[in-house]
C-alpha cells in the first residue's frame, strides 16, 4: 500500500511540476513608484537624445555585441521617435522640444508637396508611405497640445490633407502615394497605417474643430471596428493596434457609438492578455520553451501604450467604466516590467558603447530606435494612472 | 445553475462517485465496511477543507491570479475526464482495514487531484462557505453511497464514470475558457 501511495504521490508531484512550468508560472509584475517610472521614462527618452544626430536624425539601430550601427534608416519609425519626445513633453517634460524639433526640421526636409498637400517620404527611395506622415502630424498635435504654439499649423494642415487623399470609400487608408503615377497605390493597405492615420486626424479635430477632421475619423474609427479584422485577413482578430486604442481614447468625447465601445472592449482584453502573459515570462533555457522568447520593448511598450489609452477611454466613458481598475492593475504592471528590463546608467557601465546602453531595452544584444519610442511612451502614459492612485485616498 | 450548484457538480464530476464505487468494487471482496468509510469521509473532507482554506494562500504563494489558476485547473480537469473516458476506473490495492479508508479511498479517490483542483480555483473565485459547504455534501454523500452499494459486481459504475468523465471535461473546458478570456 506504502508503494502505491508513493507511487501515485508521485505521479501527481510531476503532473504539478508540468503545471508550473507551463501555464501556472509565476506571475511577475515588478513593483513601480512614481519616481522610477519617471527615472525609466526619462532615461529612454535621454536614449534618443544622445542618439541623435546633428542633422535630425536618431540611431536607427545599434548592436551591442558588435558595438556597430546597421546602415539602415525607416523614416516611419523616425516620425514614431520624434513623436514619443513630443508626446513626453505633452505629458509635462518640456525638455524634449528641442531634439523634438530637430527630428521635425530632417522631416521638413524630407517633404514631397503636390496639388494642397505634403507628405513625408524617404530620400533614399523616394517612397512615400502613409505612415510617416501620419507620425509627423501626430507628433506635431501633441507639440502643440504641450506648447500651445501655432507654428506649425499650416504644415499639420497639409499633412492632414494627405492623409484624407489616401482614404478609401470604405473608411480604410492606403499606405503607399506613387510618386510615378502621382496617385495612391490602390493596392497595399497596412494595419498600422490605418489606425496611425485615425489618431492623426482625431487630434486634427480637437485642435480645429469645425474643419471636418471628424468626418473622415468616424469613418477609419468603423472600418476599423467593424471591418478591418476580416477584410485584411488579420488572425486572431482584434489585432491588438495601441494607434486604434490612442485614438478611441481621443475620440472619447465625440462620444463613441456602441460598435466602437464593443471594439474597443475587445482591445482593452486583448492588451491585457498580453500582458499577462508576458508576466509570466523570464526568459531562460526552462522558461522559455515554454512561455516564449521576452518580447521586445517596441512590442511591450505599444501594450501599455495601448492600456493606458483605453484607461483614459474608460474614465471618460461609462460603458467601459468596469475595466478601470483592471486596465490600470495591467497598465501598471506593463510599466513595471519595462523599468525592470531597462538598462540602468550603473549597468550601463560594463557595456561597450555605455552611453547608447543606459536607458535602452536590447534583445540579442541588439536595441532598435522604437524599442525606446514605444517604452517612452508607455511609461510616460502610465504617469498618469500612478499618480491617480497616489491622489486617490 | 446557482454558484453552490455548480461547485457541487463540480466537486462531484471531480471525484466520480461510479469511479470510487468501481475501484472499491475491483479491490474489495464484499461491501466497503463503515470504518473505512468514516475515515474516507473524515479524511478526504479534511483534506478539501484544508485546500479550500489555503486556496489564497497557496496563489499568493505561487505568485498566480485566481484568472490564471483557472486554466491550470480547468486542465488538471480535463485531463483526469479523458483518464475516464480512455482508461476507466482507476484501480488500487486495498486493505481490509481502516487504512484503506486514508489510501486509496480518501487520498486519491474522494481528495483526488482533480477535486483538489475544483476547490481551490472555486475557493478563490467564490470564496470558502460556499466550497465548505459542497465539499462536505459531496464527500459524505459518496462515502455514504459507496458504503451502501459496493460489493455488487455490475459494469454499470464503469460506463457511469466514463460518463461523469465526459462531463468532467464539459466543465473543464468552460474554466479554461473562462480563465483565458479573464486573464
Amino acid at each position: 500500500m506504502i508503494v502505491a501511495a508513493g507511487a501515485t504521490l508521485a505521479v501527481c508531484a510531476v503532473g504539478l511540476a508540468l503545471l508550473r512550468l507551463t501555464v501556472a508560472a509565476p506571475q511577475h509584475c515588478p513593483e513601480i513608484t512614481p519616481e522610477l517610472l519617471e527615472t525609466s521614462a526619462a532615461a529612454s527618452a535621454e536614449w534618443i537624445e544622445i542618439a541623435q544626430y546633428p542633422d535630425g536624425r536618431y540611431v536607427y539601430e545599434y548592436n551591442a555585441d558588435t558595438d556597430s550601427f546597421p546602415n539602415d534608416y525607416n523614416v516611419v519609425r523616425h516620425a514614431g521617435v520624434t513623436m514619443s519626445l513630443y508626446q513626453a513633453a505633452a505629458l509635462g517634460d518640456l525638455a524634449r522640444i528641442p531634439a523634438a524639433d530637430l527630428g521635425t526640421a530632417w522631416m521638413q526636409a524630407n517633404l514631397i508637396e503636390h496639388d494642397d498637400w505634403v507628405a513625408l517620404r524617404n530620400p533614399n527611395t523616394g517612397r512615400v508611405k502613409l505612415g510617416a506622415s501620419s507620425l509627423m502630424l501626430a507628433g506635431l498635435t501633441q507639440r502643440r497640445l504641450a506648447t500651445g504654439d501655432p507654428h506649425y499649423d499650416d504644415l499639420m494642415k497639409q499633412l492632414a490633407r494627405f492623409l484624407v487623399v489616401m482614404q478609401l470609400p470604405d473608411g480604410a487608408m492606403l499606405n503607399f502615394w506613387d510618386p510615378g503615377t502621382g496617385k495612391p497605390d490602390p493596392s497595399v493597405r497596412s494595419r498600422y497605417a490605418t489606425g496611425e492615420a485615425l489618431w492623426a486626424l482625431a487630434q486634427m479635430h480637437r485642435h480645429f474643430p469645425g474643419e471636418g477632421w471628424d468626418e473622415p475619423s468616424w469613418r477609419i474609427a468603423d472600418y476599423l471596428a467593424l471591418h478591418r479584422d476580416e477584410v485584411e485577413e488579420l488572425d486572431f482578430p482584434p489585432w491588438p493596434d495601441q494607434w486604434a486604442a490612442y485614438s478611441l481614447s481621443e475620440m472619447a468625447d465625440w462620444p463613441l457609438k456602441e460598435h466602437h465601445i464593443e471594439y474597443a472592449r475587445a482591445l482593452a482584453e486583448r492588451f491585457g492578455f498580453l500582458i499577462r502573459v508576458e508576466s509570466q515570462r523570464t526568459g531562460g533555457f526552462i522558461n522559455e520553451p515554454f512561455h516564449g522568447r521576452l518580447t521586445r520593448a517596441a512590442g511591450l511598450g505599444t501594450w501599455v501604450e495601448g492600456l493606458t489609452s483605453m484607461w483614459r477611454l474608460a474614465r471618460t466613458d461609462e460603458r467601459l467604466a468596469d475595466l478601470e481598475p483592471e486596465l490600470a492593475e495591467r497598465a501598471i504592471c506593463g510599466a513595471g516590467i519595462l523599468a525592470s528590463r531597462q538598462i540602468t546608467f550603473r549597468e550601463s557601465a560594463a557595456w561597450p558603447n555605455p552611453d547608447l546602453a543606459a536607458g535602452a531595452w536590447f534583445r540579442d544584444g541588439i536595441t532598435r530606435m522604437d524599442d525606446q519610442q514605444h517604452a517612452l511612451s508607455g511609461l510616460a502614459l502610465t504617469e498618469a494612472i500612478l499618480a491617480r492612485q497616489e491622489d486617490t485616498p | 445553475m446557482s454558484g453552490l450548484w455548480i461547485t457541487i457538480l463540480l466537486i462531484f464530476a471531480s471525484i466520480n462517485p461510479p469511479a470510487v464505487l468501481a475501484t472499491v468494487n475491483r479491490a474489495e471482496k464484499g461491501r466497503l465496511q463503515l470504518v473505512p468509510a468514516a475515515v474516507a469521509f473524515l479524511a478526504g473532507a479534511a483534506l478539501l477543507l484544508a485546500a479550500t482554506f489555503a486556496a489564497d494562500a497557496f496563489l499568493d504563494a505561487l505568485q498566480l491570479e485566481p484568472e490564471t489558476f483557472r486554466i491550470s485547473a480547468g486542465i488538471v480537469m480535463a485531463v483526469t475526464g479523458v483518464a475516464f473516458i480512455l482508461f476507466g476506473p482507476f484501480s488500487f490495492p486495498m486493505e481490509q482495514d481502516w487504512k484503506s479508508g486514508l489510501f486509496p479511498l480518501a487520498f486519491p479517490l474522494l481528495a483526488s487531484p482533480a477535486a483538489f483542483a475544483a476547490v481551490l480555483t472555486r475557493s478563490a473565485d467564490k470564496g470558502e462557505p460556499q466550497v465548505v459547504l459542497a465539499s462536505l455534501i459531496v464527500v459524505a454523500a459518496v462515502a455514504v453511497g459507496v458504503a451502501l452499494v459496493s460489493g455488487r459486481d455490475s459494469p454499470i459504475p464503469g460506463v457511469l464514470a466514463r460518463l461523469i468523465g465526459a462531463v468532467l471535461i464539459f466543465r473543464a473546458v468552460g474554466l479554461i475558457i473562462d480563465g483565458i478570456r479573464a486573464v
